[in-house]
């Protein structure tokens, strides 16, 4: 039967602990994903605190995509762009507020990664970027479940019967919007451990 | 000055290795180091009546146990562990209230009176909560209002807020925590809690 295990060292203060977890299950999900590099750029104009103008110079971006934008202590996902030359305006979305004009930020297509489970049956899910990322799990009408912002190479994981709450409870997974925050080409790693019988 | 826990993490899952570092401070660390020793009170019996509460009869040959006293279950019939449960009545039956979940009537359950450890912390403050045990252990996280978390513990346990996890311990303050150890050996039982001050 499939196994997940997460040995981690922690060292603090002259203490070291060394914790394994240990799960099994019948169905896993293995997904590495390369994410195409972000744009630099800025902040022109701030609308409000979900619209407004970046202009990134070179960006491969089109009319009607669904962008994520990334800035030093924040991030906002699923922004609809709408394109004008260098100029793209980015509205709706979810996550921070857009942080002042002029501030410098990554903007960044999202990839669609095919990827379906209910995450009620899930026992382990971890993954890990070695680029600052965006990972947004999504049920079949698109809606999000659970959005995480990932830092590069920090490792992000949950285990079932642990108390601490399940971030994917309720409609399954359909697919997962994964971005780059960086101007850097990412891999993402995604592994799920699930019970797939009933 | 603040404290700064290293956490190094090594997950396989699904085919894939997930490697992660990731660093967390604080202002202060509340840690526990101890030899949870074998050979507390202990008894089989069959559940006779579950009630709500939950309360809990079980069918035991003689007084083990003390009212006041606090005991994880350790079903035998399907290998859950009942945690936290205050005994109210001590003899045939025996009565246990209060704790995380049920058994069943007519299973067979191992009584085991837990172990106090004194390890008092804000959940509410914490960056990061991290255990291990040496063997599988019952433990209930204990607030002012009671029980804050019970948990089966196999291994490890982690909490980071950096993950962005709901917080499985906030609320009121963690005020110690009760271990049961159900093995002819001694329980090697490390816990660390990082967290800042309000």
């Amino acid at each position: 039967m499939p196994t997940a295990s997460n040995k981690q060292t922690i060292t603090i203060a002259g203490i070291s602990i060394v914790s394994n977890i240990t799960k099994t299950a019948d169905g896993q999900i293995a997904q590495e994903v390369t994410l195409p590099a972000g744009t630099a750029g800025t902040l022109d104009t701030r609308t409000d605190d979900d619209t407004g103008v970046v202009g990134a110079t070179g960006h491969p971006l089109s009319t009607s995509d669904v962008v994520d934008v990334f800035w030093s202590g924040g991030y906002r996902y699923g922004m609809t762009a709408t394109v004008s030359g260098d100029n793209v305006t980015i509205d709706g979305g979810s996550g921070d507020n857009l942080p002042i004009a002029t501030t410098a930020v990554v903007i960044t297509k999202r990839v669609a990664i095919n990827c379906d489970f209910d995450g009620d049956d899930v026992e382990a899910i971890a993954m890990v970027c070695d680029q600052r990322a965006s990972v947004d799990f999504e049920d079949s009408g698109d809606a999000s479940l659970e959005a995480v912002e990932l830092t590069a190479d920090q490792a992000w994981d949950w285990y079932a019967d642990t108390g601490v709450t399940n971030p994917l409870t309720g409609n399954a997974v359909d697919e997962i919007q994964a971005s780059n925050g960086t101007t850097t080409a990412a891999t993402l790693k995604i592994g799920v451990l699930y019970d797939s019988t009933s | 000055m603040a404290l700064r826990l290293d956490l190094e993490t090594q997950i396989s899952i699904a085919g894939l290795t997930i490697a992660g570092k990731a660093a967390v401070t604080g202002d202060a660390l509340a840690s526990i180091d101890a030899q949870i020793p074998a050979g507390n009170p202990s008894a089989t019996g069959l559940v006779t009546d579950v009630q709500a509460g939950p309360e809990v009869d079980i069918d035991v040959s003689g007084a083990v146990f003390s009212p006041g006293d606090v005991v994880d279950l350790w079903n035998n019939t399907t290998g859950v562990v009942h945690c936290g449960y205050l005994v109210t009545s001590a003899g045939t039956p025996t009565v246990v209230q209060a704790g995380e979940s049920a058994p069943a009537i007519g299973d067979s359950v191992t009584i085991h009176k837990a172990h106090r450890i004194n390890w008092s912390f804000d959940g509410d403050d914490a960056a990061a909560v991290i255990i291990n045990a040496s063997r599988r252990c019952g433990l209930s996280f204990i607030d002012g209002g009671g029980r804050a978390l019970a948990v089966d513990l196999t291994g490890g346990w982690t909490w980071r807020a950096a993950q962005g996890l709901a917080n499985p311990l906030a609320g009121d303050p963690i005020l110690f925590v009760w271990v049961s150890n159900p093995h002819a050996a001694a329980l090697h039982f490390q816990a660390v809690a990082l967290y800042d001050n309000p």
